[in-house]
């Protein structure tokens, strides 16, 4: 993948080292920043670590959090599941690429920030507006990023399928699947992060419920370690979940390290 | 019956000529080989016999039979390879008996034998991206011949392996070829190539692509391919058909014939 940074035969110490020191660098910036700025407008990272202990322990943390897994698990699940699909038949059906390709840009490149007021309006300010916009979120670079997988295989090897006189549900085992897997995978991975970006919008929107909400509640009290709390969560969750899933595309798919 | 014949057979992209009105017949379990200068459409025709292009008129037939596609019977190994990167050795071999209705255990089983016969024992596990040119090739062949298919098509099949290796894989070629006898039609622009494994040598001239002779290859079977190179009848061969595609590079009026085959 190009922006995969190769190692160029350094050591994992060395590698590990870089990151730990470029980590620690951007702590000490967040530090020097909190610091000359005072706690009003940023708070030091161990302020941002207590408040959230607290915030853990006082049961505020999870009494938000739990509505906006539950929208997140929904909204993404449901993403993925027709996005994948959808994906990979785009990429297959040259009619299907044809007539779904207009929309999708178009939807793509709209802001759906900007629709979400609307949908609100017109769904209702509930649970089921705001799973709409985390699925919004997730399915477009799920399908884009499929369809390109599958458009995007070794045109040679599907000539070989041909010249095997290969029929298409095999062609679909032995050829379109594996070959489109690191683009699947690439797809979720943004799908994913772009639903936690979904999920705190439609909270923000929507309101009165959920981890988004929780951010500005804490926000209007002028708490400001509070408020970074679950923004911290949300970043270590989005960091998790696209290394998981980059450590699940190489464990998966072998040959395309071999060719990096 | 595997006798392939190609009648008539013309080849144009729009106004470009690749051939015009190609005439071969090639015999049962006869080894044949298209020897000619890049641009000739060898590998073009090729495909038209595979099924994989289709001739702009004349017909192709397998057998007896007119064919337009790929035929159940007869398969295609590719210059470059073309081994599904996530299989493993013995599950490309496999490939196509996988195709031909068997489970995975069956294929592999039944693919046993071929990846012996390659000489990849004890590699079933390992991945192409984890073999070298030349025994991926071997993995190219081993597919191919697993569906024990009654034509076999080679495209330039070692074109894209060192001096050594092609060598090499010249004298395994023969020695499968001799076990288990069927019908060949090998394209390369190798003359050695050509001479050493064939019964006819076709040699094909460019702009327009067509068959200027039709050689008849003497040496007995088995053959010994370092004898073979050292014969005087090798040298008057190599002579004749070394001459004959010379004429053609020094031909005014040809240069710039079709690229990219």
């Amino acid at each position: 993948m190009a922006y995969q940074v190769s190692n160029r035969g350094l050591s994992p110490q060395k590698v590990l080292v870089v990151r730990l020191a470029a980590a620690a660098f951007l702590l000490g910036l967040w530090y020097a920043a909190a610091i000359s700025s005072g706690s009003l407008f940023l708070a030091t990272p161990h302020d941002v670590i207590i408040r959230l202990g607290q915030s853990m322990a006082n049961g505020e943390f999870l009494e938000y959090l739990g509505p906006t897994a539950y929208i997140l698990g929904i909204g993404a699940g449901l993403g993925v599941a027709v996005g994948v699909p959808l994906g990979l038949l785009i990429g297959r059906f040259r009619w299907l690429q044809w007539s779904t390709e207009g929309p999708i840009n178009i939807l793509y490149t709209t802001p759906i920030v900007a629709l979400i007021p609307f949908m609100l309006v017109i769904i209702g300010f509930n649970n089921q507006s705001k799973i709409l916009i985390v699925f919004l979120f997730t399915v477009l670079p799920v399908i884009i990023n499929t369809a390109v997988g599958v458009r995007t295989v070794d045109r040679d090897l599907l000539e070989l399928t041909k010249s095997f006189c290969s029929t298409e549900g095999p062609v679909w085992r032995d050829v379109l699947m594996p070959a489109s897997l690191p683009a699947v995978m690439t797809g979720l991975r943004i799908g994913l992060i772009h639903a936690l970006v979904g999920a705190v919008l439609a909270d923000f929107y929507a309101g009165a419920s959920g981890f988004g909400y929780l951010i500005i509640l804490y926000s209007n009290r002028f708490d400001v370690a509070g408020a970074l709390g679950p923004v911290l969560v949300l970043a270590l969750t989005g960091t998790a979940v696209a290394a998981l899933l980059k450590n699940a595309q190489t464990r998966l798919s072998p040959w395309e390290r071999a060719s990096r | 019956m595997s006798n392939v014949n190609i009648k008539n057979v013309t080849k144009h992209y729009g106004a470009l000529s690749v051939f015009d009105e190609i005439n071969l017949s090639v015999e049962d379990n006869e080894f044949v080989s298209v020897l000619g200068p890049s641009g000739c459409g060898k590998t073009t025709l090729l495909r038209i016999v595979a099924g994989l292009e289709q001739a702009t008129s004349g017909v192709v037939t397998v057998a007896g039979e007119e064919t337009h596609e790929p035929r159940p019977d007869m398969t295609l190994v590719f210059q470059n390879f073309r081994l599904l990167p996530w299989r493993t050795v013995e599950d490309n071999v496999a490939y196509g008996l996988r195709l031909r209705g068997r489970n995975k255990k069956e294929s592999r089983l039944e693919a046993q034998p071929f990846v012996k016969l390659v000489g990849l024992e004890g590699r079933e596990h390992k991945y192409p991206y984890q073999l070298s040119g030349g025994m991926q090739q071997r993995v190219g062949l081993a597919r191919a011949l697993a569906i024990q298919p009654k034509i076999l098509l080679m495209d330039e099949p070692f074109g894209a392996l060192d001096a050594q290796t092609r060598e090499l894989m010249q004298d395994e070629l023969l020695r499968i070829w001799l076990a288990n006898r069927k019908t060949v039609i090998f394209v390369t622009h190798s003359i050695d190539e050509a001479i050493v494994l064939s019964d006819r040598v076709i040699i094909m001239q460019t702009n327009p692509g067509r068959i200027v002779k039709d050689i008849r290859i003497p040496f007995e079977r088995p053959r010994n391919p370092s004898e073979i190179r050292n014969d005087p009848r090798f040298a008057k061969l190599r002579g004749e058909m070394w001459s004959l595609l010379r004429q053609e590079e020094l031909a005014p009026g040809t240069i710039g014939g079709v690229s990219g085959e």
